[in-house]
């Protein structure tokens, strides 16, 4: 049986665990300038662990697709560079909104070439699960030569995007590396020949 | 190297392609000694799953020796002779801690397809499409093996080949299904299929204390083998379809039906009757993709308040389930993907202190360039030709 509900009574949100874990409350909402992405992933690591990884944005080039590099300026200025197929874009970003342990958002600065924003949430999982981590990615298609590179970059939607970038960072947390077959040889190479078919 | 290619339906190519190479830390590269084809494989050659590319290199039941290993790899070492699971665990999210490996987080970098198609995704699996992570498979002279600290186990020196290498799939497959059919002792188990996975579910039934194991195909070939294993058989041919095989299975067990019933043929069930029919014309023009036959006779038998258990592969949605009589009858249903590393190791115990010998099963040893033709051979032969294992060098 299920254990009768508390939370609803104090008004508070609900967690993942439906009731169970009164540790996982969600962060009031109101700490927040939006509600969190709907792309969400339960990763095993501490809280705090995670965000601090984030925060370092100089370590998201190391699951984000496509993202180059990453150059810190200030406090919360940021030099953002993609490259796909040959063609690379460049943009500053602006860290709007952070709550250590809790949430980052960011967006491009006015006038950039490319036009994008960006959120991640922190909460507690329940039990012993780690963290919950919801992100949010959008890329503004431009017109004109980038437009290419940003429908490249954003795939099908703005939450494929954020799925499969997400996925890549539990990835790399739990694991320490990131699930890939790129480089591993296959029958469309050029260079491979068919010796006989049944 | 020299590769197993699929190539379209019903079409394998023996191709030259590159030699695997690390991609990441947590990499190893096998020369590879030996490799089957399995059942599974079967419904890539006929077509039924989708999200395969021309040019993948199939395979998934592979053993060989280490070449090479990443900088993070902790437990192998190169000339470790390792056998391969088929599904491939990272060995650090919450489902690999549980031993949960077939519902691995992490390994399928394709996430994004069976998360729209089944509401999440599981493991990837060496071989076995895009959907499956799309990693190259062990049909060929070389694999790279991803968090390979978790997807090997290691073989003391002096075994041969084809006394471990099923412990990369089959061997695991019928153990858990049988694990899964809750066997109690003095229990009667059925099992509908006697390919390799039935084979090795019959074995596995005994193992786990079954009194008797009743073995269900049409094909002589095999049912002999599942006879030398200890069953009871039955042809379903002979016994009529459906209803004549239920009768018979009921009159086998005093009208109760069997205790358990397990499903070892999968999505692409033969059968004689009015529904097998139905599955089959729709599977022809693409409306349905599973048949699912062996499946509905097995709830049909099962005895009140009995376990179902499905080692066989669905990937689709099937036609004419019988959800009324599993529910009359308080049927359980347990199922998936084989959480292979979690069989590994006990089962070595096993065949090593010659409980069992998983080898009887072989019927066919040929090199890679024999692929293609074996290929064909399995799918059309299955009387005589019940496991083939591929030597690679
Ligand atoms: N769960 C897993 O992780 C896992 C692992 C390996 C294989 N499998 C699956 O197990 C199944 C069996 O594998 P296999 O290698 O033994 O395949 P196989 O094709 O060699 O054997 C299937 C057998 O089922 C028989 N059959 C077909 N229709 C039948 C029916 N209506 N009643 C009784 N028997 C019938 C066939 O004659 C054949 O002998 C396949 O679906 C395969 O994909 C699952
Ligand atoms: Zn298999
Ligand atoms: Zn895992």
């Amino acid at each position: 049986m299920t254990q009768p509900s508390t939370q609803e009574q104090t008004g508070q949100p609900k967690t993942e665990a439906g009731l169970k874990s009164q540790k996982a409350v969600r962060p009031q909402p109101t700490n927040f300038d939006k509600e969190p992405s709907k792309i969400a992933a339960t990763v095993g690591v501490p809280r705090e662990a995670a965000y601090l990884f984030f925060r370092d944005l100089e370590n998201l080039p190391s699951f984000m697709k496509d993202l180059k590099s990453i150059e810190v300026i200030s406090e919360t200025r940021s030099r953002w560079t993609v490259e796909i197929k040959g063609i690379s874009a460049t943009w500053e970003a602006e860290i709007t909104q952070d709550i250590p342990g809790e949430m980052i958002a960011w967006e491009s600065v006015e006038g950039s070439e490319i036009q994008t924003q960006g959120a991640i949430w922190f909460r507690t999982a329940p039990e012993n699960l780690g963290t919950i981590l919801n992100l949010e990615l959008e890329y503004k298609v431009p017109g004109g030569k980038l437009t290419e590179l940003v429908t490249a970059l954003s795939g099908e939607s703005p939450a494929a995007l954020a799925f499969t970038n997400l996925r890549r960072l539990k990835c790399l947390l739990e694991t320490g590396e990131i699930a890939t077959i790129e480089g591993q040889p296959s029958g469309r190479d050029q260079d491979a020949t068919l010796i006989e078919k049944h | 190297m020299k590769a197993l290619t699929w190539e379209g339906k019903q079409k394998i190519g023996l191709t030259n392609v590159r030699d695997p190479r690390i991609l990441s830390g947590g990499d190893v590269i096998v020369k590879v000694t030996t490799s089957a084809i399995c059942g599974s494989d079967l419904h890539l050659y006929d077509g039924y799953i989708p999200t395969m590319k021309k040019g993948d290199i199939l395979g998934h039941e592979t053993m060989g020796e280490v070449v090479e290993a990443g900088p993070m790899v902790k437990k192998l070492k190169v000339g470790d002779k390792i056998v391969i699971p088929f599904d491939i665990g990272c060995g650090k999210c919450h489902h690999c801690k549980e031993e949960e490996y077939a519902a691995c987080d992490n390994s399928n970098p394709n996430a994004l397809i069976p998360d729209k198609l089944y509401g999440s995704a599981g493991a990837a699996a060496f071989g076995y499409s895009h959907m499956m992570g799309g990693y190259a498979g062990g049909q060929a002279e070389y694999i790279r093996v991803p968090f390979a600290d978790t997807n090997s186990l290691v073989i003391p020196a002096g075994v041969e080949d084809d006394k471990v290498l099923f412990l990369s799939d089959i061997f695991p497959t019928g153990y858990m299904a049988a694990e899964n059919a809750n066997i109690k002792r003095g229990d009667t188990v059925a099992v509908w299929g006697a390919g390799p996975v039935g084979q090795m579910c019959i074995r596995s039934a005994f193992l786990l204390g079954a009194e008797r194991v009743i073995a269900i195909d049409h094909y002589d070939g095999r049912l002999r083998m599942a006879q030398e294993g200890g069953a009871e058989v039955i042809n379903y041919e002979d016994v009529g379809s459906y209803v004549g095989l239920v009768d018979e299975l009921k009159a086998m067990t005093g009208g109760r039906g069997p205790d358990a019933c397990i499903d070892a043929v999968g999505l692409e069930s033969h059968g004689q009757s009015v529904t097998a029919g139905i599955d089959r014309a729709k599977a022809a023009v693409g409306l349905v993709t599973d048949r699912v036959e062996a499946l509905r006779m097995a709830i049909m038998a099962c005895k009140k308040g009995g376990t179902v258990s499905m080692p066989g592969v669905y990937g689709g949605v099937a036609d004419q389930f019988p959800i009324g009589v599993a529910f009359g009858k308080g049927l359980t249903f347990k199922m998936g993907q084989t959480h292979t590393q979690r069989y590994m190791k006990p089962l070595l115990d096993l065949i090593l202190a010659d409980k069992i010998d998983p080898s009887f099963v072989i019927t066919h040893r040929v090199s890679i360039d024999q692929g293609p033709e074996a290929y064909k051979r399995f799918s059309d032969d299955k009387d005589e030709v019940i496991k083939v294992v591929l030597k690679m060098h």
